[in-house]
């Protein structure tokens, strides 16, 4: 046996294709592999459906290669500038003070580099407080040129989350000092992030040549308060416009990891979706030939029945009625393919091996009907049935995909048919975020041509009528 | 030498839409133990399926089924079919089917083809199972390199050689052999031949070996039934029946065979055998015999020939 398969593998191995395949596929169970061992399955679905985790993510992000390609060097990843980890460029002061009663007083003193050609995409503060005790906040915004601007002031008395981007108050504000400045007003709507990081002279009031500034940023924030043990800590986050390999979607997720472990999920949806129907396919298709009469009537009408059953509208129906996970999926899923074309076509090569001598043979020593099935029919129709196995793979992929669009899936798991959801819902395709359409079809592409390549080169090799000697 | 295999009246009808196939129809004979028996006669009149009925390896459509067959004073055809299977077949009798050749599942080696029936049987192990096959592979002259061999590595005669192999490796007593050597070429059948009888010799065996080749069953044979649509016509020692044949069908088989030191033209018998389904009345080779009297649409009575041999013909009776 082990010098046959050796010699089938060497015989495969002469087809370009089987190689090309069986890379792509090894590329995919490697990046599943890596997917697995560095992220486990529940840490990874925790973590891609926590909006927590990826709050320090830009939103929307290309991949930062793009900026290999274009002069602009647009701003990558996020600047996160954190009170509580002492890092460059981050002081602060915790006074205490007394005034008319005691008190204290914070400050805080960020710097930060900003040298992109781009402005960030967004800017986000957290002022985490430790009492209920009212504090009065201010937070000024140094640019490097030396003109600074008061954005903040606010008595707070609890944790507070503060969106730059869209504060419309502060816009208009900017809006009213650039007027006032110039003595003309700007001919677009201004952004906050216009208003944070533009050079403010006469470039800033047409959109065509506003200019950044660039060099280093200073953002300083003063806090009273009552509570003399009062505590006042500040992150802010500016956003940038690129990340990673694969960039980030609406959710800032990064889609590397949505990527990375859709890896697995595809390969083993369609890998076990494609055996087990493979197979129940085969063991009912042989039952049917073997016994034949009123056996082989029922499992022939009952397909005949299921096959006018359209899959796609009773799969819809069954997940409104239950909702599933993707491995109940599967098993739907596979229920619902085994009666189709393939039982007939396999029932086809049965009704032709059961006439076999070797058939007739066994059943004269006595082999039992089960024994007949498994050991001497099943394994005459293996070899032509293996590539159907592996050609079969993608439908199935495919078919997870189609499903998890139309809202028909698992909707914790990490697949790229999800992915491809998200982005069709998200508009990817009008924002132009094209990347995140491309990786996930790409993904499901590949795989189909990895599995479709090694499938096409068992055929030739397995099925007697297409071997080339 | 005692009796091993007596059977008396045995039938066999196969139920189609046209009627009922009278495949065997009140078949008698008996063998010796080491004896063997020849069953010959024209395709198509019931040779195989009185093989199979020897077994009890019938296809669905059995529409009658009955009769004794008497194995070692047993009569095999009161056990039931668990019990059939368990005692009889493959430990007592055992079948190397037609196309032998092609009975060997191409993806299977050897060696599981050989302890198959063995594991079947729960007479062994699976490793004294492996043992008892290459002894046997090395008795019928196959090295036991091929063990490991697929079926399509092996010349037709090898595999024929494996067949009987199998036929032989659970011991059986009977070996029933349905054209043992029709699908070679001449050498092989020769090899085949001596083959079959060297393991007849060394075991004791005996052999219930069905064929048309009446030259090649000339060598091996110690009885010979003649077989004619569904009844055997003529029973009797190989001697009485191919150098003395009474029956006229014998007559005209063995007239069709040529053989080599005579000077003599080969006939034929002409027409073909008879539909089982709807056979002649009385004797059955009636429309095809020349020495057919007005008599001959009654039933024929069975003629007794020396000790146990017998032919149905009205030639032969007695005034």
């Amino acid at each position: 046996m082990s010098a046959r398969l050796r010699e089938t593998i060497k015989l495969l191995f002469k087809y370009k294709s089987f190689v090309i395949g069986l890379f792509i596929i090894m590329l995919f169970i490697v990046l599943s592999a890596y997917a697995m061992l560095t992220i486990p399955y529940d840490k990874a679905i925790k973590m891609w459906n926590s909006i927590e985790y990826w709050k320090d993510y830009p939103k929307l992000a290309y991949p930062a290669w793009i900026n290999k390609f274009s002069a602009k060097k647009l701003p990558e990843g996020t600047i996160i500038l954190d009170s509580r980890k002492k890092g460059l460029g981050i002081s602060k002061t915790v006074q205490e003070i007394v005034f008319g009663g005691k008190g204290v007083l914070i400050n805080i003193n960020m710097e930060f580099n900003y040298n992109y050609d781009d402005f960030p995409s967004e800017v986000a503060m957290w002022f985490y407080i430790n009492t209920t005790q009212p504090m009065l906040v201010k937070v000024t915004w140094i640019k490097p040129d030396g003109t600074s601007h008061l954005i903040y002031k606010e008595v707070l008395s609890t944790y507070q989350y503060y969106r730059l981007t869209g504060d419309l108050k502060l816009i208009s504000d900017f809006t009213a000092y650039i007027t006032k400045l110039l003595g003309r007003k700007p001919e677009y709507q201004m952004t906050t992030e216009i208003a944070l990081f533009a050079k403010e002279d006469e470039s800033i009031l047409s959109k065509e040549t506003i200019k950044l500034v660039k060099g280093r940023y200073k953002i300083k924030i003063e806090a009273r308060g009552d509570d003399p043990n009062a505590n006042l800590d500040v992150k802010v986050d500016i956003y940038g416009k690129v990340y990673g390999l694969l960039g980030t979607d609406d959710k800032r997720r990064d889609l590397l990891i949505g990527i990375m472990w859709g890896a697995p999920l595809a390969l083993s949806f369609g890998v076990l979706a494609s055996v087990m129907t493979v197979f129940l396919q085969m063991i009912i298709a042989a039952v049917g030939a073997w016994y034949g009469k009123w056996v082989d009537h029922l499992i022939s009408r009952v397909n005949e029945i299921i096959m006018v059953i359209p899959f796609l509208p009773l799969l819809i129906m069954i997940s409104y009625f239950y909702k599933f996970s993707i491995w109940t999926l599967l098993f739907v899923v596979v229920g619902l393919s085994i009666f189709g074309p393939g039982i007939k076509t396999y029932r086809a090569m049965f009704l032709q091996v059961r006439e076999m001598p070797y058939i007739e043979a066994a059943q004269a020593y006595g082999a039992s009907n089960f024994r007949i099935i498994l050991r001497y029919m099943v394994p005459k129709v293996l070899p032509t049935i293996i590539p159907n196995i592996v050609l079969s793979v993608p439908s199935f992929v495919f078919l997870e995909a189609a499903l998890a669009i139309l809202g028909v899936g698992d909707p914790q798991a990490i697949t790229w048919g999800k992915i491809l959801d998200e982005a069709y819902v998200g508009g990817a395709l009008y924002w132009g975020l094209y990347h995140w359409i491309l990786a996930p079809s790409l993904c499901l592409v590949l795989i189909s041509v990895g599995f479709a390549l090694m499938g096409f080169t068992l055929d030739r090799v397995f099925n007697p009528r297409l071997r080339e000697m | 030498m005692e009796e091993i295999l007596r059977v008396e009246n045995l039938y066999l009808y196969f139920r189609t839409s046209r009627g009922d196939v009278k495949a065997a129809d009140g078949v008698s004979f008996s063998v010796k133990r080491g004896e063997s028996l020849a069953i010959i006669g024209e395709s198509g009149c019931g040779k195989t399926s009185l093989a199979r009925a020897l077994i009890r390896f019938l296809p669905r459509n059995v529409s009658m089924y009955k009769g004794k067959i008497i194995l070692d004073g047993i009569d095999i055809m009161k056990l039931s079919d668990k019990e059939f299977d368990e005692k009889i077949r493959w430990r007592k009798i055992s079948y190397v089917s037609q196309a032998a050749m092609n009975s060997l599942n191409p993806v299977i080696k050897i060696v599981d083809h050989l302890v198959e029936p063995l594991i079947l049987k729960n007479m062994a192990s699976k490793k004294e199972a492996v043992e008892r096959a290459r002894e046997i592979l090395k008795l019928v002259g196959i090295s036991e390199d091929f063990l490991d061999r697929y079926p399509f590595e092996l010349s037709g005669g090898m595999r024929q050689r494996v067949v009987i192999a199998i036929s032989l490796i659970t011991r059986p007593d009977i070996v029933i052999l349905d054209e043992p050597t029709s699908a070679l070429d001449v050498m092989t059948q020769a090899n085949i031949m001596n083959l079959l009888k060297e393991l007849k010799r060394r075991f004791k065996l005996t052999y219930i070996f069905i064929t048309h080749d009446i030259g090649t069953s000339s060598e091996l044979a110690d009885k010979v039934a003649v077989m004619y649509a569904g009844k055997i016509v003529e029973f009797g020692t190989a001697e009485q029946v191919y150098t003395d044949p009474l029956h006229p069908y014998s007559k005209a088989l063995l007239n069709s065979v040529p053989r080599l030191h005579e000077e003599r033209v080969p006939t034929f018998v002409p027409g073909s055998p008879p539909s089982l389904i709807n056979p002649p009345e009385g004797c059955r080779f009636r429309p095809r015999c020349p020495n057919a009297m007005p008599i001959c649409v009654k039933d024929p009575p069975v003629v007794k020939i020396g000790k146990n041999g017998y032919v149905k013909c009205w030639l032969y009776a007695k005034k």
